[in-house]
């Protein structure tokens, strides 16, 4: 078999057994998230909670992952979530290299279930498991676990592991490979119940593939004619000697700009001509994009990192003199937190060295503390949930006199590093009122402290989710109704850029539309805060744009980098290629794919968790209990009205239409948002269809 | 290719070892060395930069530029083998990428140092010398080590006597896999920590 393993590791951590069982699913869901999420409807019960005994964790890798395909080494996780209403199946997702030593291990998944009596890390190498003694590591960091297992298990093994967060059951925790990639939505809670510190995984078996020649060249053409940057903006920032445009984009580097702390001395990443392979890795730079002030964080660019097989680097390794008393002075990471130093320190932030250099400095503090103890920051659900509480004053009115009192406020309002250690230690072990109910998820610190609506309705353009507890992610801001629509139909924030990776990207509106249009038709992309009524086009878009998300998490690709929609080369008219992922998959498969068969997989697997949430929320009607939109979405820029130029303001009664619109796309019934027996039957998803049906949820 | 070009690549090749001895602080002395290589005079102090003369030119890896993507790996396995497998890989650099070549304080959780191993292809081969079954020679065209597939049992000897770890038996076919010079991890380096610069530049650089 080319390209897929055929196979599927099982650990039973209750009898500590493990099985090889073959994978039945390659090519009905490729793998990644479509296989995991399989699985997890397969074997977990409807209701089961992330933490019960009969929960289990799938962390999968995709088809192409071990190939060589660029940004190839992501991996997919699926799991029960904690910090929804009820549990819902949810994706979690993680960079690093887990998901290749999978592949390399001649494994296309690891399923884990039951629960150890004691703390366990388990070691794989190939067909060799066993299950090892973790109470020497158990309450550990993940990064000082790592390296303890490391000296274990040999220098080039990945180690996944949970921090503190996970072994305590917060809802808010994540898994992490690779000092900083890691996968959230309570999955280090999952490794926790189960007592598992840490999966140790290096392979030494091939990955085969069908047409290596044709792979090769592929990915040439990909790296020499398509590949941009993160989001795929594919324009630079600066002016080089080839760009026409320059856009303000994640392509930070050029010439003149410099990694700051090299190894050796500053180091001028140059120029990037589209064509010359070679200095691909050199361009992004995104916390650089995101922190601007003079190129602050080039200054303390040690190198950049990231994922696996990928050519775009897109985590800055970052170097602080000034951090290095609290041993945090190197760190690596994107965005998010990073970025985010004001909401945890209330707007106190000082210069450590640099003018300017505080909010990096402490940022970074903050993402590597956040990192080893393994705590999730739900792309930003913390922060702001944290943020809302410092701002209405919820932890006076909400802690005892003692608890408040006890922590050390003094050290936020100096921007001392060390509050940090202080909110996030006390997040991971739960440690007071504090720490037990931010480490909830926003959805359960506002039930158990009692916010007001308005926290998810207010204009911070936060919560585009009513009450559930996890936070836009590109949605009405981005093409209006169209990321709107992207952000409704997962159970956590949308991790779809399919659609995002199209805004923004260095090339004039008119470009992006024209390409855009001819693919999806006419008025399919509006202008930012020039938005128009909803028409089929955009619902196409918005299908689109979590059909290939959920291609790339099964394939699994960064959809943070893919697909290739645009191009940087004037050559090409800017325009991209979508049908590179289907082209790859032939070649790697020796199976003839086109983008339609895996647009179908893409769309199966959306079927499938729409039918799957259904059933978790014991929901007749989706579009009621699910979809809904908090009120900022429409009442944003009260002195505006919607689709006038300069706000990004969305009208109710279109809405609905919208909603009509994408449903009908779907296959959904219109009125419940829920499939219909005859769509899911179109996807070989009967099964989910009786389920439906003997529940009484399935649409007439 | 003509022995007359082969005779120049040894000249230049001497030339430029008495250049750089064992090490590359040799090399920091030579500015255009330096800019034809790609690296700063600091760069070339600093540790993480290693040049290997090898029969097709000088093979430079630039710890600073590497980033850890392990591209080379995959690409040299792909091309050279027909299946992915970085563990048969004649560059390696996951073994130096999460702890530092030294295993200690370099690497992504230590201060990001970690630079690719790469063959020698040495003057004087432990790999060659320690095969038992003589199945590595040095190919006539253009000087580099070769195992001959046919001849080759997978006994482990190479692997063993390589003093860098280089060589490495395929589990799958039992046979040893030696870097052939290629030069297909370096053309496709994204961030050019690995390059091939021709002796023929090299020789001009040196003039």
């Amino acid at each position: 078999m080319y390209a897929w393993t055929g196979k599927i590791l099982r650990l039973n951590m209750t009898t500590k057994t493990a099985t090889i069982e073959d994978n039945k699913y390659c090519k009905e869901y490729l793998g990644g998230q479509g296989l995991a999420d399989r699985i997890i409807y397969d074997e977990v019960p409807t209701g089961t909670h992330p933490q019960d005994d009969a929960s289990k964790i799938v962390i999968a890798a995709g088809t192409l992952c071990g190939t060589g395909a660029a940004c190839s080494g992501r991996t997919s996780v699926a799991l029960m979530s904690a910090f929804t209403e009820v549990p819902t199946i949810v994706d979690a997702h993680m960079g690093g290299n887990m998901a290749p030593q999978i592949k390399f291990s001649g494994y296309d998944a690891i399923i884990v279930e039951g629960k150890a009596d004691a703390p366990t890390w388990v070691k794989i190498h190939n067909d060799e498991v066993s299950f090892e003694d973790a109470s020497g590591v158990w309450g550990l960091g993940t990064r000082k676990t790592t390296e303890i297992l490391n000296q274990e298990a040999g220098p080039e093994y990945c180690v996944c592991a949970i921090g503190p967060a996970g072994e305590n059951l917060v809802n808010d925790s994540i898994i992490v490979n690779s000092m900083c990639h890691a996968a959230g939505a309570g999955s280090g809670a999952v490794f926790g119940s189960k007592k598992l510190k840490a999966i140790v995984i290096h392979g030494t078996k091939s990955v085969a593939v069908a047409d290596p020649m044709k792979t090769l060249e592929l990915q040439q053409y990909q790296l020499r004619e398509l590949i941009g940057v993160n989001n795929n903006h594919v324009q630079p920032s600066n002016q080089q000697s080839w760009n026409e445009f320059v856009g303000a984009t994640r392509w930070q580097g050029g010439p003149g700009k410099m990694w700051g702390e090299a190894i050796g001395g500053p180091l001028d990443t140059g120029e990037q001509k589209p064509g010359d392979i070679n200095a691909i890795g050199m361009r992004n730079h995104t916390i650089n994009f995101f922190m601007g002030n003079d190129d602050i964080a080039f200054k303390h660019t040690v190198k950049t990192g990231g994922c696996y097989s990928c050519p775009i680097r897109c985590f800055p390794d970052l170097h602080f003199d000034a951090l290095k008393e609290y041993g945090t002075q190197y760190n690596t990471a994107t965005c998010m937190t990073l970025m985010h130093t004001g909401d945890y320190y209330n707007g106190h932030i000082n210069d450590f060295v640099d003018p300017g250099d505080g909010a990096l400095t402490l940022g970074s503090h903050i993402q590597w503390l956040m990192d080893d103890y393994g705590v999730w920051c739900g792309y930003g659900d913390l922060d702001y949930t944290f943020a809302y509480c410092m701002k209405n004053d919820i932890f006076k009115q909400k802690l005892s006199a003692e608890e408040y009192a006890e922590i050390p406020w003094a050290l936020q309002e100096a921007g001392d590093p060390q509050w940090a250690n202080e909110m996030v230690s006390r997040i991971a072990t739960k440690k007071g009122e504090f720490g037990r109910v931010l480490g909830l998820g926003s959805l359960w610190t506002a039930k158990e402290w009692g916010f007001p609506d308005s926290f998810w309705n207010e204009a911070t353009g936060t919560y585009f989710n009513f009450k559930k507890g996890y936070i836009r992610h590109h949605s009405s801001e981005s093409f209006g109704q169209v990321g709107g629509l992207v952000n409704i139909v997962f159970n956590r924030d949308s991790m779809c850029h399919t659609h995002q990776n199209c805004l923004g990207n260095g090339l004039p509106y008119d470009i992006v539309k024209g390409v855009l249009e001819e693919k999806f038709g006419e008025g399919c992309a509006d202008k930012t805060a020039c938005y128009t009524p909803m028409n089929p086009a955009k619902a196409k878009f918005a299908k689109w744009s979590i059909v290939r998300n959920n291609v790339h998490d099964s394939l699994a690709l960064c959809n943070w980098v893919w697909p290739m929609t645009f191009s940087p080369m004037k050559e090409r008219g800017y325009k991209g290629d979508t049908a590179l992922e289907a082209k790859l998959l032939t070649a790697v498969t020796g199976e003839e794919w086109t983008e339609e068969s895996v647009d179908f997989v893409g769309e199966r697997i959306m079927q499938l968790q729409r039918a799957m949430t259904a059933l978790e929320l014991n929901s007749k009607n989706l579009r009621a209990d699910h979809d809904g939109v908090s009120d900022w979405v429409f009442d944003r820029d009260p002195d505006k009205a919607a689709f006038t130029e300069g706000t990004t303001k969305l009208d109710r009664a279109d809405w609905e239409t919208a909603l009509d619109l994408y449903y009908e796309e779907w296959g959904w019934d219109k009125a419940t948002g829920i499939p219909t027996r005859a769509t899911l039957e179109k996807f070989n998803l009967a099964d989910l269809a009786d389920k439906l049906e003997a529940a009484g949820l399935l649409p007439a | 290719m003509s022995a007359k070009k082969i005779f120049d690549k040894e000249v230049t090749r001497r030339q430029f070892l008495k250049v750089t001895g064992k090490g590359v602080a040799g090399l920091a002395a030579s500015t255009s060395l330096l800019n034809l290589f790609g690296l700063t005079k600091a760069e070339a102090e600093s540790g993480a930069v290693s040049v290997m003369a090898t029969a097709d030119g000088v093979l430079v890896a630039n710890g600073a530029r590497c980033t850890g993507c392990q591209r080379c790996e995959v690409n040299c396995t792909l091309l050279n083998d027909g299946k992915a497998m970085p563990y048969i890989s004649r560059v390696k650099v996951l073994r130096n990428y999460y702890h530092g070549n030294d295993g200690k304080e370099g690497g992504i959780f230590g201060s990001f140092d970690y630079t690719p191993d790469t063959c020698h292809q040495c003057e004087d081969p432990a790999c060659l010398k320690a095969c038992p079954m003589g199945a590595i020679s040095v190919r006539e065209s253009d000087g580099v080590r070769v195992i001959d597939k046919d001849k080759c049992v997978g006994c482990g000897a190479c692997a063993r006597a390589c003093p860098y770890g280089m060589p490495t038996i395929d589990p799958e076919t039992n046979k040893s896999t030696k870097c052939v010079a290629c030069g297909f991890c370096a053309a496709n380096c994204p961030c050019g920590a690995l390059k091939i610069v021709k002796w023929e530049d090299v020789a001009a650089a040196m003039a």
